[in-house]
């Protein structure tokens, strides 16, 4: 009597189907979509029209041409996105010409889109489509589509073009000697950047589109037979997982095919700098590219890289390298070992700095932890309040609140002066270390530390150091250990870590990138004095001049 | 069941593990939480003998406020502000005055910041170990504390000692030490030496000596009349006195046995490792006088083992230059001039350092460690004689002292100046 209930699916399959139809909603159906158009001009227009529901933006301008007028034609395209003198050059001209010509002869409605496709449109790129869906995505992303009467087959001409930063200096990443372009929000103009410094057909760009809405393109860049495929492989499985609305962002991305999802540390080195892209290439590293963003990723990363700068490599002699550690250490934990020095252990503070602490901390009424908590927090509170600020407030943010923090705290008596200079020094330290995502983990892992500090003293620290050491050890960038190489200890490969090695002792890639050809330059490159017969009569022509003169 | 046993042990051994990380945290915790403006920084530390067991002992604390303080405002003539106080407490022995010193303040004493230890005259002679027993057990007092012996009584130096030129006394002593090391003068003898000489064979330890220097009729006083109050006594500021570090205190098994005179002194000094340059003021052709400063030194002190007894070669080797000749006809671009001043270093040096053998030999004290020779030369000597060495073989050996003086340069210039008539 009763209906036999249908067999109900597994709860996965329901869940991912409700999941789908939540995500599907506000775009076109693709699968509706994925028909071809029809024959009638007019048809397809409106149905057009109706996609984009009359948007301001969507510019449809239909024409026709021929001796009598007999071809109709519409151009699609959206304003903005495509390059109108383009248009009106290569497509829009030949039409009018076409129709101007002596050739009075008819032109029959079945030759007319061979003879568009083929010699009237004067436009290096051309190409053609038949499926709404697709000419929707040419659209969409600025070029313009020349829908013909009588034929389904749409002609794409690839004419984008809008307006566009310049190739600038690097905003985020400043430097003195190198290279001073920087990528922009144009994905092609990135990797023009990029194919300027490598020349070589080997260098591979695997493009791929993410986001529902965004269909962004995102360039997965490698160099074949250089790099590890499987690493390649990896990076491409991980994007093609992401399902998502949207990719506004390298960061989106970073999130999304991070190692480990809980670390305060970047696993992945972001850049907006085309040579330090070009240098992780030559290493056998992959670089994700994406639209709409200056900012490059680089995979596999890991923790000696962020305190590298591209800087290092040009300048011959680096020594500031060791000091980049120091900085990181002082940062890290100077603020929570003063704390813990000078409430557990005064004994371990030279005598004449215990009496000027002591002095400075006279009649300041909080304990030392809540002392340096406080500066950290405000600092942060400062930093952050420069940072996104219109400059002309931040500079006022800057004064006042150095004013604020460094000296009024100090006479009202409510911070000693010494941790002014601790917090202060603990700040502009964590400032140099290059990479900016990494500091901020830097800056956040302070404040575990003062806790640490504040409640257990030195054995707190040490054992929040073990911890940290564990952590580190246990992340991996894409099968490469974070700490590499030192934890896994590749003693060989130190020369770029702690400081850097000249370019002529650096013969080989780093290991475990697994690079396809290890060997990045011949042996034996470094300079020696002048080879082969040096002596007197070497050069006799030189030496005879040189005398003449002299004569 | 064997695999089940032994992953268990692998759990406990984890625990362990874990328990041996986890422990030290509970070393150091919240309880223990002092700060910097809760502590009482003890600089110096006077020990004194009161009534026939007890000890008065003084702490010098600094006061970081006033520190800062003077730091900053002393320019302009203000009113000097006193940057140190000191508590003297009686008591039954030192750990029990630092007990009643935290009664008495609030602060918690520190001893991290110590500089000296000064033990006084009384209870050195009475004997120095006991009133030291303390600070070797107290893990926060270093070794490298200075230890000295008052002449007079130690709480004396304390409160009545001038700090200036610095704003606390103990800057003054580390200050002399640190400077005057250098020209034999004094040299410093810290806590980790004096307990270990104590328990070396065949040497015993000695002293720098400080005192409050004689007033000078005149001088200070009277001008500092706005008096600050000493903690315990009424101390005018203009009743300060100068310190002085000089000469040393020598002690037989622990007790003090006396002070030496300057000549003593600086013979001391002279076989002492540590000193490397120093002046020697000498007569200079009679009449006038030339000084010698001593650039490096070699000491040597070989014993000779014989039936008769014992006898010491000493051998020291001193170059130097010419620091200043007072005397016209002494040209000290000649050979036979130069010689002749080196003759007359060597004469100095030796009469010194005879008198610090006569007066080791005279108090029975082997502050010269020449026992400490025989010990390493022949140990099973030294295990028949070693208990009546000081008294019955110290003081009759024989010593062969040979000093061998050099002069290398002339200073900046080679002759005197002579003016042209």
């Amino acid at each position: 009597m009763f209906r036999k209930p249908r067999r109900p699916k597994t709860m996965e399959e329901r869940k991912q189907r409700q999941i789908d139809a939540k995500l599907e909603a506000p775009h076109p159906d693709s699968q509706e979509l994925n028909i071809p158009f029809g024959l009638s001009l007019d048809d397809n227009l409106a149905l057009f029209k109706n996609l984009f529901g009359n948007a301001s933006d969507l510019l449809v301008r239909e024409f026709s041409f021929g001796a009598r007028q007999e071809i109709r034609v519409a151009l699609v395209y959206i304003d903005g996105l495509s390059d109108t003198n383009s248009i009106s050059e290569a497509i829009l001209k030949p039409f009018v010409y076409r129709s101007l010509s002596d050739d009075k002869s008819p032109i029959l409605p079945e030759s007319a889109y061979p003879m568009i496709r083929d010699w009237l449109i004067t436009f290096g790129s051309v190409k053609e489509a038949a499926r709404i869906n697709e000419v929707l995505d040419y659209v969409l992303t600025g070029c313009a589509a020349l829908f013909i009467d009588g034929t389904s087959q749409v002609l794409i001409v690839v004419v984008k073009g809008w307006k566009a930063r310049d190739v600038e200096e690097p905003k985020a990443e400043a430097f003195v000697r190198g290279p001073r372009d920087s990528f922009n929000e144009t994905l092609r103009t990135n990797t023009a950047l990029i194919r300027r410094r490598i020349k070589t057909p080997r260098l591979r760009f695997d493009t791929l589109k993410i986001g529902r809405m965004t269909k962004t393109d995102i360039c997965v860049v490698y160099i074949h037979g250089l790099t590890d495929p499987a690493l390649k492989d990896e990076v491409i499985s991980r994007l093609k997982r992401i399902d998502t609305d949207g990719i506004l962002e390298s960061g989106y991305l970073e999130d999304f095919i991070k190692d480990n999802p809980w670390t305060p540390f970047s696993l992945l080195d972001r850049t907006e700098r085309p040579d330090k892209v070009a240098g992780a290439l030559l290493e056998g590293r992959v670089a994700i590219v994406i639209d709409t963003t200056p900012f490059a990723l680089l995979v596999p990363a890991v923790f000696s890289e962020f305190l590298q700068a591209p800087e290092d490599y040009y300048e011959s002699f680096d020594y500031i390298r060791a000091f980049r550690w120091l900085g990181l250490i002082i940062a890290t934990f100077l603020p929570s070992v003063y704390v813990a020095l000078s409430t557990y252990h005064q004994e371990m503070i030279p005598t004449g700095l215990v009496l000027s602490m002591a002095a400075g901390r006279e009649g300041v009424p909080f304990p030392a932890l809540v002392e340096a908590l406080s500066m950290e927090i405000s600092f942060d509170f400062l930093r952050e309040a420069g940072a996104r600020m219109p400059r002309s407030v931040g500079q006022a943010v800057g004064i006042i609140g150095a004013l604020v923090l460094g000296q009024a705290s100090v006479a009202a008596g409510i911070v000693s002066p010494i941790m002014v200079v601790i917090v202060s020094l603990a700040a502009v330290a964590s400032f140099m270390i290059p990479n900016y995502s990494s500091s901020h983990a830097i800056r956040f892992i302070r404040f575990p530390f003062l806790l640490l500090a504040g409640a257990f003293g030195l054995p707190g620290i040490f054992w929040g150091i073990l911890v940290l050491l564990l952590h580190l050890a246990s992340l991996r960038s894409f099968g490469v250990p974070y700490l590499y190489p030192v934890a896994p200890g590749v003693p060989g490969e130190w020369k770029d870590v702690f400081f850097k090695a000249p370019r002529w002792m650096m013969d080989f890639r780093p290991s475990l990138l697994r690079a396809r050809k290890i060997r990045r330059q011949a042996p034996g490159q470094m300079p020696g004095p002048p080879g082969g017969s040096s002596g007197e009569g070497d050069d006799p022509q030189i030496v005879s001049t040189g005398r003449e003169k002299q004569g | 069941m064997k695999r089940a046993l032994k992953s268990m042990s692998v759990v406990k051994r984890l625990c362990l593990v874990l328990a041996i990380i986890l422990l030290p945290n509970i070393c150091a915790g919240c309880w223990d939480r002092v700060e910097l403006e809760q502590l009482a920084y003890v600089t110096v530390v006077g020990i004194d003998r009161d009534g026939p067991d007890g000890v008065l002992v003084t702490f010098q604390c600094v006061i970081p406020r006033m520190l800062a303080r003077g730091q900053s405002g002393g320019g302009g003539g203000a009113a000097p502000v006193k940057p140190y106080t000191n508590y003297s407490v009686k008591a039954r022995n030192v750990s029990d005055a630092v007990r009643l010193f935290e009664i008495k303040q609030p602060h918690k004493a520190l001893f991290k910041t110590s500089t000296v230890i000064i033990i006084g005259e009384d209870l050195a002679r009475k004997g120095v170990i006991p009133s030291l027993d303390f600070f070797t057990r107290k893990p926060a007092l270093r070794r490298s504390v200075w230890v000295m012996v008052a002449e007079g009584k130690a709480a004396d130096i304390l409160l009545k000692g001038d700090p200036s030129p610095e704003i606390i006394p103990a800057n003054n002593i580390r200050t002399a030490f640190q400077r005057r090391q250098d020209v034999t003068l004094t040299s410093s003898v810290d806590f980790g030496q004096l307990l270990s000489k104590l328990e070396r064979p065949g040497v015993d330890p000695f002293m720098p000596e400080i005192k409050l220097a004689p007033k000078l009729s005149g001088g200070t006083a009277g001008q500092g009349e706005t008096s600050t109050q000493d903690q315990q006594k009424d101390v005018k500021e203009g009743e300060k006195q100068v310190l002085e570090i000089v000469d040393f205190g020598v002690l037989k098994l622990g007790k003090l046995v006396s002070f030496l005179d300057i000549t003593e002194s600086r013979g001391l000094l002279w076989l002492q490792g540590k000193t490397n340059s120093g002046t020697i003021t000498v007569p200079a052709r009679g009449a006038s006088w030339a000084s010698l400063l001593v650039s490096s030194k070699r000491v040597k002190i070989t014993p000779v083992i014989s039936q008769d007894g014992f006898l010491f070669n000493i051998d020291i080797r001193i170059e130097g230059y010419v620091s200043s000749v007072q005397n016209e006809a002494v040209d000290p671009t000649k050979p036979e001039d130069l010689g002749r001043l080196e003759e007359e270093g060597e004469k100095a040096i030796l009469q010194d350092v005879m008198a610090a053998v006569k007066k080791s030999q005279e108090v029975r004290s082997d502050f010269l460690g020449l026992g400490e020779k025989i010990y390493e030369t022949d140990p099973d000597l030294w295990k028949e004689i070693g208990e009546a060495w000081r008294d019955e073989w110290l003081p009759n050996v024989q010593v062969d002292i040979s000093v061998n003086c050099k002069l290398k340069r002339t200073g900046l210039a080679a002759g005197p100046v002579q003016p042209i008539p």
